[in-house]
């Protein structure tokens, strides 16, 4: 029931609005792009997947972490824009419960987007391709390892827009993060692509044996931002 | 019976004093008018008493409950309405008070009811960000009565709006202790309008609770201290002037 309240509060923002339609567009990359070419593919080294992914999965990676970023600010911006949030600590629940709800929300949407994605590579796959006959499990593997690597990205940027009152502020702050990551996205090290903002760049095949390792470190990732984001929250009410 | 009971309660902002050992004393079934001018930490003592802000010194208690420990407890049985309305602007004024509903676990009908109470109800429908700034003011007022409790802290919940408004929600709130059986804390700049509303008055300048007691017993202690104690608003301007001046403070 605390769900369908945080589901209701960002209702007539653009918020669902804007991440179905983010989705659609990062849909359509592969399609468009492979579409346009597809002789350029076909031929090339690898499952079908992989070639699908290597051409596509920088692009649609980002823009599912645009969505992700988008979205909290959106969430947020819901609560301080007329001061809703502090009409909400002054009713008898937790601003732990608030925050928490607002990041599985934010995760619940992005998946969203990921699905759609992943029907698309597997149209692609069957409209230009000769798929293997694993090609539908690879695809289904990846998309659950993609929703397990969006988890650190929704938590921190929950824990970001949560303590920013203007929205400006965690938007710009999500914005560079994305560049820093794109930036630093040629270092082939473990510690700069187990980045919040770069592991939702991974696929399944290009982590390989390594794939519990990332898991791991997205598992953990996304606890530790959610105990920050306590800690935080805890100072920043101590301080008022 | 006292419902609620501040003791040396206290809140420095570094070595500022927005509140400074204040011992308040409501009693139950009263309203209490909270009085003082801009700045003077009226609405810091609300937020205490809501465990919106940590008091740096004494205690508080709100029908025997104690902050931090009954923290839910204290806000499952107080409707406040603090430093203007607080809402959803993307929501309507419905779906706002719908929000709360849920929060408190209140039956359906309390929406429709809470609505009707502020004249809110015909602009149920509309987005909050719309509606004027009286209309805003009369949604937070929705929010704060909806679940009937036991003791409401308003902080100047006749702001902003017109003279009709005023009275409406001025004889609103008169009512509403007979209504819901409950107690009302009221802050406001005016005397004037205490004195229409309240049982007692707490008198705040500078941090400093400066009197409280009964509108009968103001006129005494004006008159004790040698200050015009005819008309209500003189009373409250000289005691406040004299409490300034004490502080060696020029005279607005
Ligand atoms: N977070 C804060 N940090 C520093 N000072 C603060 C803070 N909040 C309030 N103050 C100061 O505490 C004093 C009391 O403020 P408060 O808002 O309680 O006054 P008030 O009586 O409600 O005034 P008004 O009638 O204007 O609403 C003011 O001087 C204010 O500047
Ligand atoms: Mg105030």
């Amino acid at each position: 029931m605390s769900f369908s309240i945080e589901a209701k509060k960002v209702t007539r923002t653009g918020f669902y609005p804007a991440i179905i339609l983010g989705g659609i567009i990062a849909a359509a990359v592969p399609l468009i792009n492979i579409g346009a070419r597809p002789e350029n593919f076909v031929n090339r080294d690898g499952s079908t997947l992989a070639v699908i992914l290597n051409a596509n999965w920088s692009m649609v990676s980002m823009l599912n972490v645009f969505a992700v970023i988008l979205g909290a600010c959106v969430m947020w911006n819901v609560e301080y824009g007329e001061r809703a949030i502090e009409k909400m600590r002054t009713l008898p629940l937790k601003m732990s419960s608030i925050v928490g709800l607002k990041g599985i929300l934010l995760l619940t949407m992005a998946l969203v987007p990921v699905i759609l994605e992943h029907l698309s590579i597997v149209l692609c796959g069957y409209l230009w391709f000769a798929p293997e006959s694993n090609f539908i499990f690879d695809a289904t593997k990846n998309f659950i390892f993609s929703i397990l690597m969006l988890l650190p990205v929704c938590g921190v940027m929950t824990a970001i827009a949560s303590v920013c009152r203007n929205m400006w502020i965690s938007l710009g702050i999500g914005v560079i993060c994305v560049f820093a990551m794109t930036i630093m996205g040629g270092f082939d090290s473990f510690a700069v692509k187990i980045f919040p903002f770069s592991l939702p760049m991974i696929t399944f095949a290009e982590a390989g044996e390594t794939w519990p390792s990332y898991g791991t470190a997205s598992l953990l990732e996304t606890v530790i931002i959610s105990i920050a984001a306590g800690i935080i929250w805890k100072l920043k009410v101590k301080s008022e | 019976m006292n419902i609620i009971e501040t003791s040396d309660l206290t809140k420095k902002y570094g070595d500022f004093s927005a509140v400074s050992g204040i011992d308040m004393h409501i009693r139950k079934g009263t309203i209490y008018g909270f009085l003082g001018p801009n700045g003077a930490g009226k609405s810091t003592t609300m937020k205490m008493l809501l465990g919106l802000t940590k008091p740096t010194g004494g205690y508080f208690s709100i029908d025997g409950r104690r902050y931090p420990e009954d923290r839910t407890s204290i806000l499952r049985n107080v409707g406040s309405f603090i430093e203007g309305p607080a809402f959803y602007g993307n929501l309507t004024g419905e779906e706002n008070l719908e929000i709360i509903r849920k929060i408190l676990g209140l039956p359906r009908a309390a929406v429709a009811a809470a609505l009707k109470t502020v004249g809110l109800y015909e602009a149920r429908k509309r987005p909050s960000r719309k509606y004027s700034l009286g209309m805003k003011q009369r949604l937070g007022l929705a929010g704060a009565i909806i679940g009937h409790p036991p003791i409401l802290i308003l902080d100047e919940p006749t702001n902003g709006l017109d003279p009709s408004g005023i009275h409406e929600i001025r004889e609103l709130i008169r009512s509403l202790p007979k209504r819901y059986d409950c107690t009302v804390m009221v802050s406001s700049h005016l005397l004037s309008e205490i004195e229409l509303m309240a049982d007692d008055v707490g008198i705040l300048n500078h941090g400093k609770l400066l009197y409280e007691g009964t509108f009968s017993g103001l006129r005494d202690f004006a008159a004790d201290r040698g200050l015009p104690s005819k008309d209500l608003e003189d009373i409250f301007l000289s005691i406040i002037q004299e409490d300034n001046k004490s502080r060696g403070e020029i005279d607005r």
